[in-house]
């Protein structure tokens, strides 16, 4: 067994990554091995302006070194702080002036994976509904016709019940793309984001209309879903709730 | 007796070993004692805790590096690394550890380093567990304990 003379002297022979490791060798070894002598060393070859400081910018070397020895490229989401069962979804669509479709939708009912879509879509859209992205989709139950040639818009709020209040996700979009093959409308908006995330923009809600052909008439179009996803930055229920969260929220009326 | 320019060297398990002085003042120890003190080059250096094993390695590495010093067109930097090669591969685990300490007490800094580097070559990129199977530890972290450590360590794996 190496004797502490012996680690004492290879240790500054190490890399960081493999010093951390030593620390878990045993009690010896670990007691030699956070020595913040050596974590120093190693927080001077890479940064070392910040060792000529009498003492460590933080608590430690090792703490300076384990922190920014490398950049974290995925983090792990925190738990969100906001469940969607805290989260009621206003939904309204007009189809030129008419309203068609007006409906609160409990944030519980848009879980992923709990719908499963009707038999007769085509195989695209199924395809797509299946595929691993995260999405929300909302049954459409009776389904709404809508005639292809009429503009068709929607707006969505929603309000958060953890604190009362409400944000805007999409206000008075058009549906103006409509994917024959996949069967699908889709409108989006921007997000307005808090104050406090100056820097956020650019990140868009999508709302689309699953629908099937009506089979009586060519032009118009049987709706028997709404799909809402992020997915310019959000794919997974966890990141959905994060970006919820940090929505531009207005206090709501105190209940 | 050493003769001019030699000197005697004793291990602490008696084994004398004659070596030219330029070979001995490699170790900064050594050079020190015969710089301070004419004396030590007369007569008999003792090397404590080093035994005549570990100390015949010392000296043959000393060799090669001395002659190598005073004449490169002899022993070239090429020869020397497949010499220094060599010479840690051939090492078991406690010759290693030995000689590594006696390098370290007597100030040997070219082989201290070849020592670590060959110590810290058989650590790089290894799990702990392969680790201690290399160097004959036993883990005595209780469960508990490791699962702490690891759950404070999960940046290293």
């Amino acid at each position: 067994m190496p004797s502490d003379e012996i680690l004492k002297a290879v240790f500054p022979f190490l890399e960081g990554a493999d010093l951390a490791k030593c620390m878990v060798v045993s009690k010896q070894w670990r007691e030699i091995a956070q020595d913040d002598y050596f974590w120093k060393c190693l927080c001077a070859k890479r940064w070392p302006s910040i060792c000529k400081r009498p003492q460590p910018p933080t608590v430690t070397y090792r703490k300076l070194f384990q922190s920014f020895y490398k950049r974290e490229h995925r983090r792990t989401l925190l738990p969100p702080r906001l469940s969607l069962n805290d989260l009621e979804f206003y939904v309204d669509i007009w189809t030129e002036n008419s309203l068609i479709f007006s409906e609160v939708v409990h944030g519980s009912t848009l879980r992923n994976g709990i719908w499963i879509p009707p038999p007769g879509i085509c195989d695209v859209l199924k395809c797509h509904l299946e595929g691993p992205e995260y999405k929300m989709i909302l049954p459409v139950e009776p389904r709404f016709t809508i005639p292809l040639n009429h503009s068709v818009t929607v707006s969505v709020l929603v309000m958060r019940k953890d604190s009362n209040k409400i944000a805007c996700i999409i206000d008075k979009s058009v549906f103006d793309y409509i994917d024959r093959t996949a069967y699908r409308a889709l409108a989006f908006d921007y997000l307005d984001f808090s104050p406090s995330y100056p820097f956020l923009s650019e990140i868009r809600a999508w709302i689309s209309l699953l629908f099937t052909d009506n089979s009586n008439n060519e032009g118009i179009i049987d709706v028997f879903g709404i799909e809402l996803d992020f997915c310019d930055a959000a794919n997974s229920e966890e990141e959905v709730l994060w970006l919820l969260d940090i929505l531009d929220w207005k206090l709501g009326a105190a209940f | 007796m050493a003769s001019k320019g030699n000197l005697t060297l004793k291990s602490c398990n008696g084994k004398e070993f004659i070596v030219e002085e330029k070979v001995a003042v490699m170790s900064t120890t050594i050079k020190n004692m015969v710089d301070v003190d004419d004396s030590f080059a007369q007569g008999v250096i003792p090397i404590i805790g080093v035994d005549g094993k570990i100390l015949a390695k010392l000296i043959e590495y000393c060799k090669e590096h001395a002659e190598a010093d005073e004449d490169e067109e002899v022993k070239s930097e090429e020869y020397l690394k497949k010499f220094d090669e060599k010479f840690v591969d051939e090492l078991n685990l406690n010759d290693l550890y030995d000689l590594l300490k006696a390098s370290n007490y007597l100030e040997i800094t070219k082989l201290l380093n070849l020592l670590c580097q060959k110590v810290a070559s058989m650590i790089k990129g290894k799990k702990p567990e392969e680790i201690r199977r290399i160097f004959n530890i036993k883990n005595d972290f209780t469960p508990e304990e490791e699962e702490e450590i690891n759950r404070q360590n999960p940046w290293a794996f």
